[in-house]
């Protein structure tokens, strides 16, 4: 269970977060978010899909790190297994927490991680009690990703405007396995965007979504290279 | 003027029943389009509207989605909430030592039983030994006892795990379809009084006065004035028939009753409780639950009707005001008439049973906007083919629900006097002799638009305790390994889907909060 605590120096004068290599919170996921300024960089890598948040029903965007439920196929004890990372992975263990209707936003971890000791790694606060330059870069970087992901929401309102979402169902079967499917997945529907009026399509291109699209589009390559890792495994 | 094309719908009155029915016309015809066939509806500031019944029926999800209402919008407007079935409560018999005794009328059967029926094996004992002809075919009377919703927030719109219908505010569901009717389907509007019903030689109607927007003509008119039925009524003199010698409640007696905490649950069911001279309703939406008692003044005094419902309620009732309805139960003996359509109350009316009203409506206005004829030529035809069909669909609707009193084995004198043969349409009673020995089948059902499917009579036949004798023909019931396999599906599936469905109010909150998606 994750323990989400506010950082402050007093609590937390003497907390190490040790290095993460293997990025092992993934570990028994099979998708990461990502925003809409990745696309291109992990469209490389694997496939871009939407999903709906269980809680609320609302669309994010993930990259899909396997093919089974709770099994990632780039996960390895020692190092992740692939050319590219979600921005999002990097992150861990810190996140922002934001009160509902307040402008402040106070930047977080979870206690409970196993990357949070008191001996080894990247020390938070110095012996004065000064947040170290470290912890600064990783609190930017928090309050970057969480700016990206507002207008990766904005992306996605805009496919939804232009009707541009198709559920898709993915049958799977391995050898020696029974078939099954995976889904609850969204992707980009190509005819639907080859459909849309010239107007609409000059506003795709005017608010910068296109490449996006595209990336996403030509991600769907990658399932067939997951499923040749997934046979390996 | 026989061949003058239509080009001009008057749709008098502005309830549910004419909101409906112009919204439909106006999608249909394209109205938004000025070449189109156009649709006026005109609507009385003064004349307060009747919320027929508060429950729907499933189709109202596919009427919804074809205006192009979505169903957040449709959910949050007009305080709706989540019905899966009907609960009957205590018409079997009374309670005994003060322990109810229900049934469950559902909307969602694992099995067509069109295809495969369940209903021998459950009866000659072979699947579902001491559980209920509902629990043994279906998942949803768990899932309404346990008050969850039919569908989760990752749910598109109008999707559901259960198939399931509405309980809505009347009052603001009119509101809500005025607006989109106006606005985005292009009817239009007119606000004001009517004063007189114009005919001309041909005895059709002409025209219609009003008090403060003159004259209003067009080639047909709907007649969705209610019970003062001022067209097919009053105009066009065609008469009423009463239905009281078989449906004998003629009153209801309603009261609105709020949540005892903003947050408390809501009910998956109408619950229906039988009571010494009628039954009452009890339908729960988003911000309150509306009661009511139908009964029969020739069986109970009014002020004793109100202390029933007053004890149903129970002490929250003492705050809280009644409202008396007197009820003409019956339907005109035409429907359509010349160039006039009634729907709605003008039309008919029949007690809240199987929440009828509204699906008649939607039934009404879709054969309408399907058969909408070119000019008067080729009205004759529709005229014939509509009146058939809806004195159909009133008369198995009427069987239908006096099979509810019928089968009771309760005994006050209200109870007694339903059960008296010459109450009971012979229909009704040809069909009860078949179906002592023999199963409900397809056989029973030779029309398309019959209002109530083969499990509906499944349902409560079961329910009330039918007796049917099908042990002569045993051997004729040979797959109880399939009936025993879809059995346990039926149970696997109720223990899985309760730990998955959420509360009614839970899945309200999120859907105001964040709504479902069109995908």
């Amino acid at each position: 269970m994750a323990s989400i605590k506010a950082i402050n120096s007093g609590s937390h004068s003497k907390i190490k977060i040790k290095d993460n290599p293997s990025y092992l919170q993934s570990k028994d996921k099979h998708f990461a978010p990502v925003v809409v300024q990745e696309f291109i960089s992990a469209s490389q890598e694997f496939p871009i899909v939407f999903i709906k948040d269980a809680e609320t029903g609302r669309f994010n965007v993930v990259v899909l790190l396997g093919l089974k439920p709770q099994e990632n196929l780039f996960f390895d004890d020692k190092a992740w297994q692939g050319n590219y990372i979600p921005r999002a992975l990097t992150l861990y263990p810190f996140l922002i927490h934001q009160e509902e209707g307040s402008e402040k936003a106070l930047l977080c971890f979870d206690e409970d991680s196993p990357l949070v000791n008191e001996v080894s790694g990247e020390a938070l606060f110095d012996e004065n009690g000064v947040e170290n330059k470290w912890l600064t870069a990783k609190g930017e970087a928090v309050v970057d990703y969480v700016e990206k992901s507002g207008v990766t929401q904005n992306f996605i309102k805009l496919l939804l405007s232009k009707e541009l979402l198709a559920p898709q169902t993915l049958n799977l079967k391995f050898e020696g396995q029974e078939e099954y499917t995976l889904g609850g997945l969204y992707v980009i529907d190509e005819k639907k965007l080859n459909d849309l009026s010239d107007n609409d399509y000059i506003e795709l291109r005017k608010t910068g979504a296109l490449p996006a699209i595209y990336a996403a589009l030509m991600s769907m390559q990658r399932i067939n290279y997951l499923v040749r890792r997934q046979s390996k495994k | 003027m026989t061949n003058e094309h239509i080009k001009q719908v008057i749709v008098v009155g502005g309830g549910t029943a004419g909101w409906l029915t112009a919204a439909n016309l106006a999608k249909k015809f394209n109205s938004v389009n000025a070449e189109a066939i156009q649709v006026t509806l005109i609507e009385s500031p003064d004349i307060p509207t009747i919320g027929v019944g508060e429950g729907t029926w499933p189709t109202m999800r596919k009427t919804l989605a074809k205006l192009g209402i979505s169903e957040t919008t449709f959910l949050t407007r007009c305080n709706a909430s989540f019905k899966q079935a009907t609960k009957f409560v205590n018409w079997q018999q009374p309670a005994k030592n003060g322990i109810n005794n229900h049934y469950y009328h559902l909307f969602t059967s694992i099995n067509d039983p069109l295809e495969f029926n369940l209903a021998p094996y459950w009866k000659l004992g072979v699947i579902g030994e001491n559980k209920s002809y509902a629990d043994t075919v279906s998942m949803q009377a768990t899932i309404c006892e346990l008050g969850l919703a039919p569908k989760l927030i990752t749910n598109k719109e109008f999707e559901g795990i259960q198939n399931y219908a509405y309980h809505l505010d009347a009052g603001l569901f009119t509101d809500l379809l005025r607006e989109h009717a106006t606005s985005t389907l292009g009817v239009k509007h007119i606000s004001a009084n009517v004063t007189d019903v114009n005919l001309d030689v041909a005895g059709y109607i002409a025209s219609i006065d009003t008090d403060t927007a003159g004259v209003i003509s067009g080639g047909f008119f709907v007649d969705c004035t209610g019970f003062k039925s001022l067209l097919i009524g009053k105009a066009l003199g065609i008469p009423f028939k009463s239905i009281s010698d078989t449906l004998l409640s003629d009153h209801a007696l309603t009261i609105q009753v709020p949540y005892e905490s903003e947050q408390a649950n809501i009910a998956s069911c109408t619950i229906s409780t039988a009571h010494e001279a009628g039954w009452t309703w009890d339908i729960g939406l988003a911000n309150r639950r509306g009661t009511g008692y139908v009964y029969s003044s020739a069986h109970t005094s009014h002020d004793r009707a109100e202390q029933v419902l007053r004890d149903y309620i129970g002490p929250q009732a003492a705050q809280l005001d009644a409202r008396l309805i007197k009820m003409n139960v019956g339907y005109r003996e035409k429907f359509w008439h010349k160039n006039c359509f009634a729907i709605g109350l003008s039309a008919a009316f029949v007690e809240p049973l199987e929440a009828s009203a509204i699906f008649l409506i939607e039934a009404s206005a879709n054969m309408l906007t399907e058969l909408f004829p070119r000019d008067r030529h080729s009205m004759l035809a529709v005229e014939k083919k509509v009146n058939k069909s809806f004195k159909f669909r009133w008369d198995k609707t009427i069987d239908f629900i006096k099979m509810h009193y019928f089968l009771s084995k309760r005994t006050e004198p209200f109870w007694q006097d339903n059960k008296e043969l010459s109450t009971v349409p012979n229909s009704l009673i040809e069909s009860l002799e078949c179906w002592q020995h023999q199963l409900v089948t397809g056989y029973d059902f030779d029309n398309v638009y019959e209002p109530f499917p083969l499990d509906s009579y499944q349902y409560v036949l079961y329910g009330m305790g039918f007796e049917q004798a099908l042990a002569f023909n045993k051997s004729a019931y040979s797959m109880s390994g399939l009936a025993k396999q879809q059995y346990d599906k039926v149970q696997a599936i109720t223990q899985q889907i309760q730990k998955q469905l959420p509360e009614n109010r839970v899945l309200l909150n999120k859907i105001s909060q964040y709504g479902f998606q069109k995908i």
